[in-house]
């Protein structure tokens, strides 16, 4: 059966769920994860497979697509019709609402050509795009201009640590960015003022303060497999772009004091400026390719008795999803 | 296909050397397609599969059929009595069955939601039997 998972049953699902979207699934409100529950050999219950999707919101917070981010079923359990309980689960929740799309975006993807093809059977239509998520080892960070002269005892004038910084001013902050986002149009993270002052790192994060107010952060939030994920990274003043690297400065000695084993960079940039900007500091970088998935709620109203009636032409039109069909039937992958 | 099926079809075919001598799967394979046995038996099929189309719809309700009238024999005294691995394998043959009339058509058509909400039905029936046997 497949069941919603919350913090009383995420024991039974936590091996099949990567740490950092364990975290995501406690903390954010967008994050949604499905679990599938079958008996095991003893007859007991446990966790065979998990879904988890990210309802991605417009700036009037309204959902406007389905993200699934994460589909893994236990490898000993695998062609026993796990995946298709749990996105079934997901079909019909997303049927019943007017969001428009629903897309699957799963980094591995083009190395499981199986999900792939799985995604296919319940019709997603695959567009190649790239994604623009940035990740890179802090080592390497070294190499480029900007930190070159960055040593653990070097000062950086003006930024304090966010330990320092009031959780009033921090809020205020947060919900000015928010307004400034949605005067330009650009993509608006639902928990931007959601975000309490424990999620970010006290330590690693950094802020320029002016007379009790916050003009601009480095907002980082260590995520439990070593990678400094980077929230907030702005001002609210645009001709300060100084600013910004002595942030950036801040952040990245911090890092270096806390001398961490594998530590990596992210940023999801949501928008092409976030994008250039990045590529502006590391220059162009290459982007992982992956496969996205999408289907578009159809609200094309056919019913039983129409269906029996189109139902042969329809197949004579689509032939391929036939002989798909007549290879569950038969047997006959 | 697996070879040994290819074996049994064709183990009257003299056009077909398949008497233990080949191993190679593949080879076996190509043997047995090249033969002309293989090209009457199948070749007029393949030219009028959409003849057979209907078919494989009507075969799967078939089997919805057969399962729902199985589980409408139990109610909620004689539920109790059946084993735990017979109720979820019933169960699961019949998400495996409405599975294929879900991915049939467009799931988001009006016909594929009306499939979904005769899947979660069945879904919510287990749930309720199970919590009946107390076991949730």
């Amino acid at each position: 059966m497949v069941t919603r998972i919350s913090k009383e049953n995420i024991s039974f699902f936590e091996h099949l769920i990567p740490d950092d979207l364990i975290e995501d699934l406690l903390i954010r409100k967008d994050t949604v994860g499905l679990g599938c529950l079958r008996r095991d050999f003893d007859g007991n219950f446990d966790g065979f497979g998990t879904l988890i999707l990210v309802r991605e919101y417009d700036e009037n917070e309204n959902v406007d697509n389905f993200n699934i981010k994460w589909l893994y079923v236990d490898s000993n359990r695998r062609d026993d019709g796990i995946a298709c309980e749990l996105i079934t689960e997901v079909f019909w929740e997303f049927g019943n609402t007017e969001v428009p799309t629903m897309t699957v975006d799963i980094p591995a993807m083009e190395r499981y050509d199986e999900l792939g093809l799985f995604f296919n059977d319940w019709h997603f239509k695959f567009l190649p795009t790239y994604t623009v998520d940035f990740e890179m080892p802090l080592t390497d960070l070294k190499k480029n201009e900007y930190f070159s002269g960055i040593t653990k005892d070097t000062a950086v004038k003006g930024v304090v640590p966010l330990s320092s910084v009031e959780e009033k001013a921090l809020k205020y902050f947060l919900r000015e960015l928010r307004k400034k986002y949605i005067k330009r149009g650009l993509y608006v993270d639902i928990m931007l003022t959601e975000y309490s002052k424990d999620y970010f790192d006290p330590e690693i994060s950094s802020a320029i303060v002016k007379n009790g107010i916050v003009d601009g952060a480095m907002l980082v939030h260590t995520r439990p497999s070593g990678r400094y994920e980077i929230i907030v990274f702005d001002t609210l003043l645009d001709n300060q772009k100084m600013n910004l690297l002595k942030l950036m400065n801040k952040t990245y000695q911090a890092a270096l004091k806390a001398n961490k084993k594998n530590a990596t960079v992210y940023h999801k940039c949501y928008n092409e400026r976030g994008m250039d900007f990045i590529d502006g500091l590391f220059g162009t970088h290459e982007t992982p390719y992956v496969l996205r998935g999408m289907i578009e709620n159809s609200s094309v109203a056919l019913s039983s008795e129409d269906w029996e009636e189109i139902k042969e032409e329809y197949w004579k039109d689509n032939p391929d999803l036939y002989e798909d069909v007549k290879a569950i039937v038969t047997g006959n992958y | 296909m697996k070879d040994t099926n290819i074996r049994d079809v064709f183990a009257d075919d003299p056009q077909v050397e398949i008497e233990g001598e080949i191993t190679d799967p593949d080879e076996l394979l190509i043997k047995v397609l090249n033969s002309q046995k293989f090209k009457d038996t199948y070749s007029n099929l393949e030219n009028a599969k959409m003849e057979a189309l209907p078919f494989f719809e009507e075969d799967v309700i078939r089997n919805v059929d057969a399962l729902t009238r199985k589980i409408q024999t139990w109610d909620s005294e004689t539920v109790k009595n059946v084993p735990y691995d017979e109720l979820e394998q019933t169960f699961l043959c019949l998400y495996d069955n409405l599975y294929v009339l879900i991915q049939n058509v467009n799931p988001l058509w009006q016909v594929g939601m009306e499939r979904i909400k005769l899947l979660k039905d069945y879904q919510d029936l287990y749930v309720e039997m199970l919590k009946v046997r107390g076991e949730l």
